[in-house]
């Protein structure tokens, strides 16, 4: 439960999906609400805190939701939040499609909570040739309106004004005018208010935005984007690795480790544990930040441009013809994608979709099959040089494996998808700054929380190794990983780390001399094995704790079997 | 209403403007846009059974042809008024 549900000047941020209330959020606060250009960027409520001369306000940026009627999950959040209540909610009504605004705003009116309404996107209007009465439709519905334009920060300082006007001055808590929600009043507010001032011909990016949306040539077109988006996720990546960061710690940091480490420590297993096998101050450094690191930020680089510019719901219309004949829908497409980065976002995510089944399968998809992109990144290293074409067959295995898993949920999972009704928002040109800024906050949480978990876990190896205990642990899984892997012993040892993070069940077959064939039953045990702790827990929470069982259970009995498998058809081909 | 198939959206050419005259229940339909009354633009029609892409005033939005199958509309737009 938040923390201040029940302290005073609770202020709620409200409206339809995509408007701009994290934008609006995020400037009035200082925090760091998810944005993007599509509907359900939000999926839970953010609070946060506005500090105005004495007062303490407390802004919740809820998810946004086009009915009180909810329609999933994240909308419900919104139901729930409102009807606890509020001092003041801030109703944020998209100019460009008024007429829906009006009605969830009358809609949320009818709670009878003191509100401002905040006009926002007026930019959007404006370049369609319209103007909306702002002013006299707020003097009709005796409520305090504001024009904004969030991404520009226009009207946001006014917007700060009067909420803590509100919350201080106890007489301006008059309810506003109740009007029935209904579609015709809202039908008859917005024929009175909005007005065409002049009829303007599409403009080129609103051309570009039907062209992507269109079969000929959105789907060459989409073939074009997204293998422009793997080449440079995988160059950029490769090239920062190979060029820049690799040489820096390697020509640079390392020799100056060794060089103290040795000053300050005789041989043996202090020495051992600093910098030798597993030594983390030298694998510490090299696998987050040389190996990993690069792939993260070209990445969300990349992901971040998706977002922005409204291309993500514009692919879920392209692909939902494909995706039904599979037993999932067009708009699994974006937590789908979002799970290449990180599994919790991408499983946050399926809150946002329509039905319990579609969430299960999707979030279940994520967690088997789907490589976040540390893991990616270190697949990456240990193939790419090795072999491009055993790369490449890693990433068909996974693909393969997303249609098979996605067919056998859907026939197993009673119920049926609901069928697509999906807004396409206009496509917009991201601003450098905001792709800035979110790459910049993946990175810091890469470190964080990624990063930091990941040397802890080769500290705890290091220490595990010059011990002997991990031998002890891997002599346990010898059996199976000699026998039925066909891989040498210590590849036990990213068995266990990769219980940690998803990147570790690969990293350490690094150095290990192993075959093709090894290699790629390897990457294939790792892309299939347990999802990270994080990601079990974060099942346990949106699902159950059973659902999270059973996926720990079936990812290391399928990964290992897939794993055998693999081995011995590989090499009946050597 | 009965489903005629001629008025049903589904079948409704692309490029062509209709006016909607009955749509089904649904949470999402009427908050997108798609009530009686509204003038309907069909852009696409996806590959491989997907979806319609629909513009309603000015906003786009992509509906199944399931659902669109049950979205009635006729070719002339009149002046009456919507009731
Ligand atoms: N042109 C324009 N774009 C805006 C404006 N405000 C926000 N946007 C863009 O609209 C998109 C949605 O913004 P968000 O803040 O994520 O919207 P939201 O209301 O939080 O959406 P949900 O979390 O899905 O409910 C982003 O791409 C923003 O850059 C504006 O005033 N003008
Ligand atoms: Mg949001």
């Amino acid at each position: 439960m938040p923390q201040f549900e029940n302290k005073e000047n609770k202020v709620l941020l409200m409206g339809p999906p995509n408007v701009g209330k994290s934008v609006i959020f995020n400037h009035l606060t200082g925090l760091d609400s998810a944005i993007a250009n599509y509907s359900g960027t939000t999926v839970d409520y953010k609070e946060g805190r506005i500090t105005y001369r004495d007062d303490d306000i407390y802004l919740i940026d809820v998810p946004g939701t086009y009915t009180l009627d909810s329609s999933n999950e994240a909308e419900q959040v919104a139901v729930d939040m409102l009807n606890k209540g509020a001092s003041l909610l801030v109703i944020v009504l998209d100019a460009n499609n008024i007429e829906s605004s009006i009605y969830l705003l009358l809609q949320i009116l009818e709670m009878g909570i003191p509100a401002i309404a905040v006009l926002n996107r007026i930019d959007l209007l404006e370049e369609k040739g319209y103007s909306f009465a702002a002013e006299a439709f707020a003097e009709e519905l005796k409520i305090d309106i504001i024009e904004t334009v969030a991404v520009k920060e226009f009207g946001l300082a006014e917007l700060k004004n009067k909420i803590s006007e509100k919350i201080q001055i106890e007489n301006q808590k008059k309810l506003p005018k109740k009007i029935k929600a209904s579609w015709k009043n809202a039908e008859r507010l917005s024929a009175k208010y909005l007005k065409q001032k002049s009829k303007k011909a599409k403009n080129k990016r609103e051309e570009l935005g039907d062209k992507l949306s269109s079969p000929w040539p959105g789907i060459p077109l989409a073939l074009l984007i997204l293998a422009v988006i793997f080449a440079i996720v995988v160059g950029i990546g490769m090239g920062l690795r190979q060029y820049v960061l690799l040489p820096f710690f390697r020509g640079l940091v390392f020799p100056q480790i060794y060089r103290l480490v040795t000053m300050f420590t005789t041989e043996g297993i202090i020495r051992n544990i600093l910098v030798g096998e597993y030594g983390f101050l030298i694998k510490g450094l090299e696998w987050p930040f040389a190996l990993v690191l690069p792939y993260v930020l070209s990445f969300y680089t990349a992901l971040s441009l998706l977002e922005d510019s409204g291309y993500m719901p514009r692919l879920a219309v392209l692909l939902d013809g494909l995706f039904n004949k599979i037993g999932l829908t067009g708009g699994n497409i974006i937590p789908l994608l979002l799970g290449y980065g990180c599994a919790i976002p991408g499983i946050a995510a399926t809150r946002a979709l329509a039905t319990r089944k579609e969430r299960i399968t999707v979030a279940a998809l994520i967690s088997l099959a789907v490589p976040c992109i540390s893991q990616t990144g270190a697949l990456i290293s240990l193939l790419a040089e090795e072999s491009i074409l055993v790369m490449f067959l890693v990433f068909l295995v996974s693909f393969l494996a997303i249609i098979g898993a996605a067919i056998i949920m859907d026939k197993s999972i009673e119920g049926k998808n609901e069928p697509l009704v999906l807004e396409i928002p206009p496509l917009l040109i991201p601003e450098p700054k905001m792709i800035l800024r979110k790459v910049w906050l993946r990175l810091k949480m890469y470190i964080s929380d990624g990063a930091l978990m990941m040397i802890y876990a080769i500290a705890a190896a290091a220490l595990l190794y010059e011990l002997g205990i991990l031998e002890q642990i891997g002599r346990l899984f010898q059996p199976i990983i000699e026998h039925w892997l066909l891989m040498p012993s210590e590849a036990s040892v990213p068995l266990i780390l990769g219980v940690v993070r998803r990147e570790l069940a690969v990293l350490p077959l690094l150095e290990m001399g192993l075959n093709s064939v090894q290699l790629f039953v390897g990457a294939v045990v790792a892309l299939f094995y347990v999802p990270c702790i994080a990601v079990l827990a974060m099942l346990a929470r949106e699902f159950s704790f059973i659902f999270a069982t059973k996926i720990f259970l079936f990812t290391i009995g399928f990964s290992f079997f897939i794993g055998g498998i693999f081995a011995r058809l590989g090499f009946l081909f050597i | 209403m009965p489903l005629n198939n001629d008025l049903s959206l589904k079948n409704f050419p692309k490029n062509s403007e209709a006016e909607i005259l009955h749509v089904p229940k649904h949470s999402l339909l009427a908050p997108l846009g798609l009530r009686k009354g509204k003038k309907i633009k069909i852009l696409s029609s996806q590959a491989f059974n997907g979806p319609l892409v629909v513009e309603i005033e000015g906003r786009q939005i992509a509906v199944a042809k399931d659902i669109a199958a049950k979205i009635l509309v006729r070719h002339e737009v009149s002046a009456h008024a919507a009731i």
